[in-house]
C-alpha cells in the first residue's frame, strides 16, 4: 500500500506522461538545439553573423522544448547561456531565474547568473536582508520545489508511521520520541516552504525587463508621465505585486523604485 | 433671494455674451478622408469653418485630373467649452465635397475659397496620391544612415525603420498598436537597434505607381563597421503575420482569422566604409578609433625602490570603449627605462564613460622623480588623421632601498620566467551547457492532485483508528467487569452447546449454569452457585422487564426440578430453546 501510494504521488508530482512519439520529437529537437549551439560556438569569432544565426536557432529549439511541456532547471540554464551569447541579457536572466527556482543549488547556474547580471548596464541596489534570509532558511532557498515537496511528504509519512509504532511501546523509547519530533519538524518546515512558494507564486511574481530603454511610467498607459528621468535597460529585475491592468504591469525594483511598464517589455518568472 | 438669483442669471448671461464676443478668429480648414486612392474611387473632402456667423457656400476650382462636387447640405454644430473657469462658445460649419480622381499620380486638390462674415479665406491645397490601390508591400524594413562614408570602427548613427502597411477591412482600420502586434517578436531580431517605436503614418509611393499608407516605426542606434566595404548590419530580420481577414470575437475583440507570414530584411545601406590609412600610423597605435583623452593616477606616490606602485589609466572619449586596448606600457620607452613593468596586455573595465586599466609597476632606482606622460594613439575620424593623447606626469618620491629582489623582477618579467603570482580564476564568461539528454528532457514541474490530499488525510485517519483500537484493548485489559460483560454472551452460548451433548442432571446443571453465569458476568457479581432466588432478586434490583424476569425464574425452577427430581434422562429441546430464548431476551435488556 505504501509503495502504491508513493507511486501515485510520484505520478502526480511529475505531471502527465508524454507519448512516445512526442518523446522522440523532443529528443530530435534537443539534438538540433545542442548541435546549433556547438556549431555557433565553433565559428563564433570567425563569422559572428553565422554564429548569431546558430545561437538563435538553438534558442528557438530550446524554447520549442519548453513549449512542448519539458521544464527543468538544466534546460532553462542552457537557454539562458544561449541568450547571453545572443546579447539578450534580460531573456538570459529570466531563464536563469526560472532555472534557479527549479534547481536552486546548481553552482554553474549561480556562476552564469552572476555573469549575466554583470553584463547588465543598470546597477540597482539589492536589499541587504536577502543574504541573511537565504542563510537562515537554507532549505527553502537551497532545494528545488519538487525535492522539498518529496522530502516533506516522506517526513510526513515517516512521522505517522513512527507515531503508530509508538503506540506499541510503553513507555516510548527516547530515540523514538526524538525521531518522531525530527520528522514533525522537517515535515512542517518543508510544507511551510512549499506552501510559501505556491502562495508567493500567486501573490508576487518576479520579472526581468527584456526590452531596452524602458520608461517606468506613473500610470498604466503611454499618456502617463515617466516616473523617472531615466530609461532602464534590458536585464533589470523587479517584482510585480498587484494584478496587471490591461497590457500594463506595476513593477517594483530591488531598491524600491516602482512604476508601470507595458507587459511586452518584460518577462515574468 | 429672488434678487440674488436675478443677479446671478444676469451675470451668467453677461459672461456668455462676453465669451461669445471674445470667441477666437474664424478658422477654416480642409481634410481628405484618405490621402491615397485608386482611379474613380471617391474620397471625401471636408471643409470646416469655425466661429463664423454668416458663411457662403465654399467654391473650389475645377481641375481636369479629378471630379469635385459638393455633397448634401452643410451641417452646423455649436457648443460651449469651459476651460479654467473661462466660458467659450463655438460654432462650426461643415461642407462635404466628393472627390473622384480620374488619373494616376500625385494629384493636388486645389484650395477651397470660403466667404465667411464678409471676409474671404482659402484653404491650403492637399495632395492625393492616386495609384493602383493599396498595393504596396505589407512590410518594408530599411536602415538609414546620416552619413555616406565612414571609417572602420567609426560610430555611425543609423535609424532602423519598419513600414507596416495599414490594414483596412470594410470600415475597420487597425491602429498602430494593433499593427505592431502582428510582428512576431520571437522570430524577429532588431539587431543593435532594439525594438522600434511608432512614429507616424506616411504614404509611400512606389516607382510602379502603386501607393499605400503605412505606419512607420523607428529606432535609432549606433553601428560600428568592423571591415571596409559595404556596411554589414548584422542579422536584422523582421517577421510579421500580416492579416488577410479579421473577425470579431464574442466579446467584440478582433481575431485574425487568416494571415500570411511575411519576412523582411533591410536592403543595402548607401554608405561606404573606408579602411584606416597607413600614412602617419603611430607605432603604438592599437586600433582605437574615435577621439580620446587619457588620464593617469598612481598610488602610493612615495615608495622605496622595488615597491609596487599601482598605476591607473583612464581613457575617455567618443568611440567604442569596449574595443579600446590599453597602451602597451612596456613599449613606452620613457617609462620602461625607469620602471619594471609586466609586458602582458591589460584587461580593462568600463566604468561610466571611461575605460580603466590598472598595472603594477616598480621604480628601478631612486633617481626616478615621476611617472612620465603615457601616450595613447588613436585615429580621429573627424580629422581623418592619427592623433596621440598624453596623460599628465605624476610626481614620485622614490627612496633608496634594496635592489629589486629576484622574485620582484620575475613578477615584472613574466615572459622570460614562470610567473610567481597565484593562479586566479577569471570571473568573466559562461560555464558550459549541460548535455545529458535524460536531465534535459525530464520535467521538474510539480502538481498537487488528489493523491497528495489522500496521503495528507489518510495517514492521520489511520493513526486515529489505531489509537481507538488500542484504547479499547487497554480498557479490556484493565477492566475485569467490562471484560466479563463483553464475554458473558459467548460464555453462556458455549455452555448451552455443551449442554446439548449431556444428559440428565448434568445437562440441566449446565443449562442453569449458562443462565446464572450469564447474569453474574453481565452484572459483575460473584457467579459461583447463584441460586434461583439470588437470580430473581438480582433481576428485580436491576429493573429487568418483569416478563423476562418471570421467564428466567420459570426456567430456573424447571431446571431445578430436572436437576434434583430427575424428571428426564436428558434435557428436552424445549428447555434448551427456552434457555436460548431467555439469553436472547436478557441480551436485549438494559441491565445496570
Amino acid at each position: 500500500m505504501m509503495i502504491s501510494l508513493l507511486t501515485m504521488l510520484a505520478l502526480s508530482a511529475n505531471g502527465i506522461s508524454t507519448a512516445p512519439s512526442s518523446i522522440e520529437h523532443q529528443r530530435q529537437t534537443l539534438a538540433a538545439a545542442k548541435q546549433s549551439f556547438d556549431d555557433a560556438a565553433k565559428i563564433g569569432s570567425r563569422d559572428p553573423d553565422a554564429a548569431r544565426r546558430g545561437y538563435q536557432n538553438a534558442a528557438n529549439n530550446f524554447e520549442s522544448l519548453i513549449d512542448s511541456g519539458v521544464e527543468n532547471g538544466k534546460l532553462y540554464y542552457n537557454l539562458g547561456n544561449t541568450y547571453v551569447r545572443l546579447g539578450k541579457i534580460g531573456k538570459a536572466i529570466a531563464c536563469y531565474r526560472r532555472a534557479e527556482r527549479l534547481s536552486p543549488g546548481d553552482a554553474n547556474l549561480v556562476e552564469n547568473l552572476r555573469f549575466a547580471r554583470s553584463l547588465q548596464q543598470d546597477r540597482i541596489a539589492q536589499p541587504a536582508t536577502v543574504d541573511a534570509l537565504r542563510y537562515l532558511l537554507f532549505w527553502h532557498y537551497g532545494l528545488p520545489l519538487n525535492l522539498r515537496a518529496w522530502a516533506g511528504a516522506s517526513a510526513y509519512i515517516a512521522l505517522w508511521l513512527l507515531l503508530a509504532i509508538g503506540l506499541y511501546f510503553r513507555p516510548r523509547p527516547t530515540a523514538l520520541k526524538w525521531a518522531t519530533a525530527s520528522c514533525a519538524l522537517v515535515a512542517v518546515s518543508l510544507a511551510a516552504s512549499v506552501a510559501f512558494d505556491l502562495y508567493a507564486g500567486h501573490a508576487s511574481r518576479a520579472g526581468v525587463l527584456t526590452a531596452d530603454s524602458v520608461i517606468l511610467r506613473k500610470g498604466n498607459g503611454d499618456s502617463y508621465e515617466p516616473r523617472f528621468d531615466y530609461r532602464f535597460s534590458d536585464g533589470v529585475e523587479f517584482t510585480v505585486d498587484e494584478p496587471p491592468r490591461g497590457d500594463w504591469i506595476h513593477v517594483r525594483l530591488a531598491d524600491g523604485k516602482d512604476g508601470w511598464i507595458r507587459r511586452d517589455q518584460a518577462e515574468l518568472i | 433671494m429672488t434678487n440674488r438669483a436675478t443677479l446671478l442669471l444676469t451675470a451668467t448671461l453677461a459672461g456668455l455674451c462676453a465669451a461669445s464676443a471674445s470667441a477666437g478668429a474664424i478658422q477654416v480648414s480642409a481634410k481628405l478622408s484618405s490621402v491615397t486612392a485608386r482611379v474613380d474611387e471617391e474620397v471625401v473632402l471636408t471643409v470646416t469653418i469655425r466661429d463664423a456667423q454668416v458663411v457662403k457656400t465654399p467654391i473650389i476650382q475645377r481641375v481636369d485630373t479629378m471630379q469635385i462636387a459638393l455633397v448634401g447640405l452643410p451641417s452646423r454644430s455649436s457648443g460651449m467649452n469651459i476651460d479654467n473657469g473661462r466660458v467659450q462658445q463655438w460654432n462650426e460649419w461643415s461642407y462635404r465635397f466628393s472627390v473622384i480622381p480620374k488619373k494616376m499620380g500625385r494629384l493636388t486638390v486645389p484650395g477651397v475659397r470660403v466667404r465667411a462674415d464678409n471676409k474671404d479665406y482659402t484653404t491650403s491645397p492637399l495632395t492625393l496620391v492616386v495609384g493602383r490601390g493599396e498595393s504596396g508591400k505589407p512590410l518594408i524594413v530599411e536602415v538609414e544612415t546620416t552619413s555616406r562614408e565612414a571609417y572602420v570602427e567609426e560610430p555611425i548613427k543609423a535609424t532602423l525603420r519598419i513600414w507596416l502597411r495599414v490594414y483596412r477591412q470594410d470600415d475597420l482600420t487597425l491602429n498602430p498598436r494593433q499593427m505592431w502586434s502582428i510582428v512576431d517578436g520571437r522570430a524577429s531580431d532588431f539587431g543593435v537597434f532594439g525594438e522600434p517605436a511608432y512614429v507616424d503614418m506616411r504614404v509611400r509611393e512606389e516607382s510602379d505607381g502603386s501607393a499605400a499608407s503605412y505606419y512607420v516605426f523607428e529606432k535609432e542606434g549606433t553601428i560600428y563597421p568592423d571591415q571596409p566595404g559595404p556596411l554589414k548590419l548584422g542579422d536584422i530580420h523582421v517577421t510579421v503575420n500580416y492579416p488577410q481577414f479579421l473577425s470579431q470575437g464574442v466579446f467584440g475583440d478582433l481575431q485574425m482569422t487568416r494571415s500570411t507570414r511575411i519576412a523582411g530584411v533591410p536592403g543595402t545601406v548607401n554608405i561606404v566604409v573606408k579602411p584606416l590609412p597607413d600614412d602617419g600610423r603611430p607605432a603604438d597605435f592599437n586600433g582605437a578609433v574615435g577621439r580620446f583623452t587619457i588620464a593617469s593616477s598612481a598610488t602610493p606616490t612615495s615608495v622605496t625602490v622595488g615597491d609596487p606602485i599601482t598605476l591607473t589609466l583612464e581613457i575617455r572619449g567618443a568611440g567604442r570603449l569596449e574595443r579600446v586596448s590599453a597602451p602597451l606600457l612596456s613599449k613606452v620607452e620613457s617609462l620602461s627605462r625607469e620602471f619594471k613593468i609586466p609586458d602582458e596586455p591589460l584587461a580593462g573595465k568600463i566604468r561610466g564613460d571611461a575605460k580603466v586599466f590598472t598595472q603594477t609597476i616598480r621604480a628601478a632606482n631612486d633617481s626616478v622623480k615621476e611617472i612620465p606622460p603615457i601616450p595613447f594613439s588613436f585615429f580621429d575620424t573627424s580629422t581623418g588623421r592619427f592623433e596621440t593623447a598624453y596623460s599628465q606626469p605624476i610626481p614620485l618620491k622614490v627612496m633608496a632601498g634594496n635592489n629589486l629582489s629576484l622574485s620582484q623582477v620575475v613578477e615584472a618579467e613574466p615572459a622570460r620566467t614562470r610567473p610567481a603570482k597565484p593562479i586566479v580564476e577569471r570571473n568573466e564568461g559562461l560555464l558550459a551547457n549541460y548535455i545529458d539528454d535524460a536531465d534535459l528532457l525530464k520535467t521538474q514541474r510539480i502538481e498537487f492532485g488528489w493523491p497528495w490530499a489522500a496521503a495528507g488525510l489518510g495517514f492521520p485517519l489511520a493513526y486515529m483508528g489505531l489509537v481507538v483500537v488500542q484504547r479499547r484493548n487497554d480498557r479490556i485489559a484493565g477492566d475485569s467487569a467490562y471484560r466479563r460483560r463483553t464475554r458473558a454472551e459467548s460464555e453462556a452460548r458455549r455452555r448451552l452447546s455443551a449442554a446439548r451433548s449431556l444428559a440428565g442432571a448434568p445437562a440441566a446443571s449446565q443449562l442453569a449454569a449458562a443462565v446464572t453465569g450469564y447474569l453474574a458476568d453481565r452484572l459483575n457479581v460473584p457467579g459461583e452457585a447463584m441460586t434461583r432466588d439470588e437470580a430473581r432478586r438480582l433481576l428485580a434490583d436491576k429493573n429487568a422487564n418483569p416478563t423476562v424476569a418471570a421467564e428466567v425464574d420459570g426456567l430456573l425452577a424447571d431446571l431445578e426440578l430436572a436437576q434434583f427430581a430427575g424428571l428426564a434422562a436428558a434435557p428436552s429441546s424445549d428447555l434448551i430453546d427456552r434457555a436460548t430464548g431467555c439469553l436472547d431476551n436478557l441480551e436485549s435488556e438494559r441491565l445496570r
